[in-house]
């Protein structure tokens, strides 16, 4: 991942900020923006009036929009958050460097190589910020997994694999993405989650292979349907990956594995805890069960945490919002960046190669097979072959 | 400057400290010949001719010391019982000694090490001070090297055996690991058991200083029937040495000190098993074994440098470079152990 080469500007509060786009995703970012001290929400735009009144009323926002434009020309403000189905984010993130406000961009952050560079040049050229929401990299069990990394249990990180397995699939995302990059805008979609953590940990994904299948609900009877699971291999710039997606799942269940040198660490996002294994320091009789006691432990007391980080929400009435938590601190580390003239966690750079890690894995599946399940089957016995067709190859 | 014609051979010359032994005698334009079980799995190069066989073998180090002018014994051994170690060490010290008469050999150069010494009592020792008096109270392993140092020694006063004998302290480099096995025992490769505090100078020796100490002596004229003792400049403690070791390697090195009393009864208790079970590895580990390992008494090697000459790396940094860094693989670009987040 590449640097800035530039010195990021420091804010003075209160630090004015417009919101662009008044879709699903805008009620947590004004939430969040409400709760934050040194900042103030002062304006929403919206190419639906209607949607932009409705937000401005839930939140005493002053100054209601119709264009970006118009947002950037009257209310003059700092930072613009940029909250628009994926394909729009490029365009609208450049108006506003241009425009002069610094941009936290929704993830990914761009769906294209050349949305990439135009935005790395503009960033460049007129010095704004660009933060990208890789919200689940601020989740606190992911955070446990950073924090063993920084104190050194685990030695240097060998190899990261992550379970995303969610109840919600292909047809819940956006269709003019879909239209652009086919089944792999699911990849851009949510797998910029694993993906995200997968490159805050390893670098940038230099190559991968992917096997995609369709098996249940989503295939049958939808010939356009997402694939519903995505197995990946990658290489990365500092270790190896594998990463696994399955849509449309009964349950949820989303969880990391990190190898090191010198220890593993697992983080269990659902359930908000996780254990570190390092080398072990007990003599070889007891190390079984020293070390199984304490990585026990280690469940029990991260779970506790949890439930009580979940009392004391009680108040505010979003005991078991556990989005909440993470947007707070991604958006909150965004403006501490702002705050102190440095670079974001969840930087430009970062997101830039989160968006080209997707396009590999996307480009991978591409020119791999699909396995598929028989019609009317959830079995993977037998399997059929096929290929995907992208919207480009379809209509060539 | 050696004898360009010099023909050594060097026996264990395959191992951690015969390897560099080796480069440096080549480096000094001798002719090496590497005597080691498996000739095979080492290839010949300008100036190394690699033989086969062993100490125990009589016959294989009468062939391979044809021509010879110098003999190094680095050779290793033992085994689960005390035979073994009698077989490899101290047979085996006799017949390289027996070889090396027969063959009117200029040098015989023997390393033991320095487990050999009582380095149980606080203050100073230099060679004067001999072996430790109660080698029975000691592990096979020391044992047998005492016995061996004390064979050769004898045949030096009775039959004018050329014989050179070497002390190794701790001996550390490229080659070894960082996680060595002279600190104590590891529970893993990053935790170590260390007996006692852990904050006594330990006698670490570079294996490059190692080396050139027994280059040294081929040629030095008073050294025969000698001991030198081997220690190097720098000596960081066990404590010194694991957080450098952490600092250097961004890992999470730690060590764990341990009373000798404490491990003394675990290991009666391992001791009366074996017993109970009739078993031949049963050996009885003394307490007076135990006292040596932290090593409290300091080594004082002015002699080899007064004799040989032989001057060690004196520079804190160029030692922590070459005992530590060479073990380590620099971290990327973006590791978060070097990142602020």
């Amino acid at each position: 991942m590449g640097q800035i080469n530039f010195k990021p500007a420091v804010l003075r509060p209160p630090i004015r900020v417009g919101i662009l786009g008044a879709g699903g995703i805008s009620t947590a970012h004004a939430q969040t923006l409400k709760g934050l001290a040194d900042v103030e929400l002062v304006a929403v735009a919206d190419a639906d009036p209607l949607k932009a009144r409705r937000l401005a009323e839930r939140f005493a926002i002053k100054e209601v929009y119709s264009s970006l434009a118009e947002m950037l020309g009257q209310s003059l403000p700092d930072v613009v958050h940029i909250l628009l189905p994926p394909e729009m984010h490029a365009r609208f993130a450049i108006e506003c460097m241009v425009g002069g406000a610094h941009v936290l961009v929704e993830k990914p952050l761009c769906v294209s190589l050349a949305e990439c560079r135009e935005l790395e040049s503009t960033s460049a050229q007129f010095h704004r910020t660009v933060g990208v929401n890789h919200n689940v990299t601020f989740d606190p069990a992911f955070l446990s997994v950073v924090d063993a990394i920084r104190d050194r249990r685990l030695g240097a990180i060998q190899h990261v694999s992550v379970g995303w397995n969610i109840p919600f699939g292909g047809n819940t995302f956006t269709a003019p993405l879909h239209r652009l990059k086919g089944p792999g805008a699911v990849v851009l979609e949510t797998g910029v989650h694993p993906l995200s953590m997968i490159v805050r940990l390893l670098g940038e994904v230099k190559s991968a292979s992917v096997l995609t299948s369709s098996t249940g609900d989503a295939h049958r009877g939808n010939r356009n349907a997402n694939q519903d699971t995505w197995q990946m291999s990658l290489v990365c710039e500092r270790g190896t990956a594998q990463c696994f997606i399955g849509l449309d799942r009964g349950f949820t269940d989303t969880r990391i594995s990190v190898i090191g040198e010198d220890g593993s660490a697992l983080a269990d996002l659902r359930l908000g805890c996780g254990a570190v294994v390092e080398n072990t320091r007990r003599s070889a009789l007891f190390f079984k069960f020293g070390d199984a006691m304490e990585m026990a432990w280690s469940f029990a007391n991260s779970a506790s945490r949890g439930f009580l980080d979940r009392l004391r929400r009680i108040p505010a009435g979003c005991a078991t919002d556990d989005n909440a938590p993470l947007m707070r601190a991604s958006i909150g580390n965004f403006y501490q960046a702002l705050l102190t003239g440095t670079e974001p966690t969840a930087s430009m750079a970062e997101g830039l190669a989160v968006v080209r890690s997707c396009l590999r894995v996307i480009e991978a599946a591409e020119t791999a097979e699909i396995a598929t399940a028989k019609s009317g089957t959830k079995t993977f016995e037998p399997l059929e072959v096929e290929s995907w067709q992208t919207p480009a190859t379809a209509s060539s | 400057m050696a004898d360009p014609g010099d023909c050594v051979l060097v026996i264990g010359g395959t191992g951690f400290i015969g390897r560099v032994l080796v480069h440096q005698l080549i480096e000094q334009g001798n002719e090496v010949r590497v005597l080691s079980r498996n000739p095979a799995r080492h290839s010949d190069r300008p100036g190394v001719t690699h033989v086969k066989g062993e100490v125990a073998d009589r016959e294989s180090l009468r062939a391979a010391t044809e021509g010879v002018s110098v003999v190094y014994d680095l050779s290793l051994g033992g085994g689960p019982t005390w035979d073994d170690y009698q077989r490899d060490f101290v047979d085996g010290a006799k017949n390289v000694a027996e070889v090396c008469l027969e063959r009117n050999v200029r040098r015989l150069i023997y390393t033991s090490t320095i487990a050999t010494l009582h380095l149980a009592a606080e203050g100073s020792i230099d060679e004067s001070a001999g072996t430790d008096p109660k080698p029975e109270l000691r592990s096979w392993y020391v044992q047998g090297k005492i016995y061996a140092e004390n064979a050769l020694n004898e045949l030096h006063r009775t039959r004018g055996l050329p014989v050179v004998i070497f002390r190794p302290g701790i001996v550390v480099g490229e080659g070894n690991k960082l996680s060595h096995p002279g600190l104590g025992t590891w529970a893993s490769p990053t935790c170590c058991f260390v007996v006692g505090p852990g904050t006594s100078p330990l006698p670490l020796v570079l294996v490059e200083d190692v080396a050139s100490a027994l280059v040294l002596a081929k040629d030095a004229p008073d050294a025969a029937g000698k001991s030198f003792n081997l220690a190097g400049d720098v000596r960081p403690s066990a404590a010194d040495y694991i957080e450098l070791a952490s600092r250097r390697s961004l890992r999470n090195f730690s060590m764990r000190t341990e009373s000798p009393l404490g491990i003394q009864a675990f290991r009666l208790m391992v001791w009366l098993g074996k017993a109970a079970l009739r078993r031949k590895d049963n050996q009885w580990l003394s307490y007076h074994e135990l006292k040596n390992a932290p090593q409290r008494t300091q080594l004082d090697c002015s002699a080899a440098k007064t004799v040989l000459g032989w001057r060690p790396v004196a520079d804190h940094d160029e030692f922590v470079r070459r005992a530590i860094d060479c073990h380590l693989t620099p971290p990327r670009s973006g590791d978060l152990r070097c990142a602020e987040f």
